[in-house]
């Protein structure tokens, strides 16, 4: 190679202009005798200098034609570049929305299982995250980019990031079908249960919880530590809340059962012996403003949609001398819409729904 | 010269070379992507196909709709009594089925359940499907089932506006 006295610019020069072509120079560099890094430092202690160089190159005919290479070399790479940035982030973007579309489809297989009655016990495997929020109208689930409200009642951590997921449902009748709860977990939220040994609430959740769940059922929370959980969720039935220390700065939160009391973030809510369904949702929910909203929006309004319903198929019965007091099905709607103001009265469904029952005897069965 | 003008020879060569290489790049990502757009559309038609038949089912399953006797559900039956309370319940709330159901029509026979058109359509899909309707009737039997009444075999036709 001669370009170790002309220095760098006239060397690229040569490489770009001589009848061997760019690529055979290139190979001369790299397999020249002295070899690149030799040749390199040659150029740089040329007795003229490389920046006289560059002077001497712009200021002739020769040096316009050594300012095109460069151009050309730095326009050509700049768009090689980023061609190649462009492509890998377009087939990111289209990976990511087949993922998303698979996820989707998954959901709707299990949504529309759950919405159907099936009781559903489901393990998906998926790296997506998930993301569950309501506004004060509906509640919507966003997977990617892309959301999509959902008619069913979930109850879940706010995000859940990848799986395997573990999906179950459980029918909610008051007393007729009325929809079913879904619930969703993975193993990265734990569940520790605090309760005495023979707790019946304890015995519930034992036989209710799905198999797969990550859930411990403990008798004192101060031997469990923290184990690096996305999130932790201590459930105390008629106990005392009181946790180990290493969990002060790890992600958890507490849930208090005393009595048909729930308390989530300190709100208080109600369950009844008929309806334990309730506490199920209160565990899963993500905080006490996502409880409330599905069960005003999706199981209570339902319960008015439905009954009203009900009324009018009974009001045909009833030239069979059946459903005479039509008015059991006011009463269940009334309250129903009650409860959309205040959680508390329980009772008086459990009451609306026991006299719905009642008229069904001897009578056309309406559910 | 001869040098010079053989080098810069060499560099139309070049740039020549790049202009190709590019061209036929860019072909076959253009090909490439159309081909990835179409197969993700189509993937997305897939979807509302089979968001489409779900609304079918989900008439099925509706427990304003569907047959149940202790709750206990009977399949691809539609309670007669029910259908009558609901066409004029989801009549006068709309606003209720709607988030269940979406833009879709719904008959039964000839008979229309539900009724919710979009102002524009993109894909329409329509499904026939067999049903029993089911007309309680305390001396009759539903088949081997519990049910007291009568059934009919019927179709239930279900078109679904994808948005």
């Amino acid at each position: 190679m001669r370009m170790s006295k002309k220095g760098i610019l006239t060397g690229v020069r040569d490489l770009f202009s001589s009848k061997k072509g760019i690529l055979t120079n290139v190979r001369d560099l790299f397999s020249s005798k002295k070899g690149i890094l030799t040749n390199v430092r040659d150029l740089f202690s040329s007795k003229k200098g490389i920046l006289t160089n560059v002077r001497d190159l712009f200021s002739s005919k020769k040096g316009f034609e050594m300012q095109f290479s460069w151009i050309f070399i730095l326009i050509a790479g700049t768009i090689i570049l980023s061609f190649f940035v462009m492509l890998a982030q377009k087939q990111l973007v289209i990976s990511e929305s087949k993922q998303e579309i698979y996820v989707w489809q998954k959901f709707n297989d299990v949504f529309f299982s759950a919405l159907s009655g099936e009781d559903v016990n489901f393990v998906m495997d998926t790296s997506a995250t998930l993301h569950f929020y309501c506004t004060n109208i509906q509640c919507s689930l966003k997977i990617g980019k892309k959301e999509q409200p959902y008619d069913l009642p979930i109850f879940s951590p706010a995000e859940l990031n990848g799986g395997p997921l573990i999906l179950w449902s459980k029918t909610f009748n008051s007393p007729f079908h009325i929809t079913n709860l879904l619930f969703i977990s993975n193993e990265k939220t734990r569940f520790i249960i605090v309760s005495d040994a023979n707790n019946p609430l304890k015995t519930y959740l034992e036989n209710n919880l799905p198999q797969g769940m990550n859930v411990d059922f403990v008798v004192n929370a101060m031997n469990e530590q923290y184990q690096g959980h996305d999130h932790v969720r201590f459930v105390f039935i008629d106990v005392n809340p009181k946790i180990h220390p290493s969990f002060n700065d790890a992600p958890h939160s507490i849930i208090k059962v005393a009595g048909n009391k729930v308390f989530i973030n300190n709100q208080e809510y109600y369950f009844t012996d008929e309806h334990k369904e309730l506490l199920l949702a209160a565990l899963f929910s993500e905080n006490s403003d996502m409880y409330e909203i599905q069960l005003k929006n999706k199981i209570f309004d339902r319960i008015k949609d439905i009954s009203m319903i009900l009324k009018e198929k009974a009001r045909l019965n009833q030239d069979l001398q059946c459903y005479t007091n039509l008015k059991i099905f006011d009463d269940l709607a009334s309250t129903a819409d009650a409860l959309n103001n205040d959680l508390s009265d329980l009772t008086s469904l459990t009451n609306a729904e026991k006299a719905i029952e009642n008229s069904q005897k001897n009578c056309p069965r309406l559910y | 010269m001869i040098n010079e003008r053989s080098g810069q020879i060499k560099m139309f060569e070049n740039v020549g070379v790049l202009v190709v290489f590019f061209f036929l790049l860019m072909t076959g990502i253009i090909f490439y992507f159309s081909y990835q757009e179409k197969a993700i559309n189509e993937q997305f038609f897939e979807l509302n196909k089979a968001k489409s038949f779900r609304v079918a089912e989900i008439v099925f399953s509706m427990p304003e709709l569907g047959c149940y006797y202790n709750n206990a559900h009977f399949y691809a039956c539609i309670d007669e009594q029910k259908m009558i309370a609901f066409q004029k319940y989801a009549g006068d709330h709309p606003e209720v089925y709607f988030p269940i159901l979406g833009f879709a029509e719904i008959k039964l026979d000839n008979q229309i359940i539900y009724e919710y058109l979009p102002e524009k359509q993109k894909d329409v899909f329509a499904y026939n499907l067999p049903v029993v309707l089911f007309s309680p009737d305390k001396n009759k039997r539903c088949g081997d089932t519990a049910l007291r009444g009568l059934c009919e075999p019927k179709n239930l036709m279900v078109k679904y506006y994808a948005s």
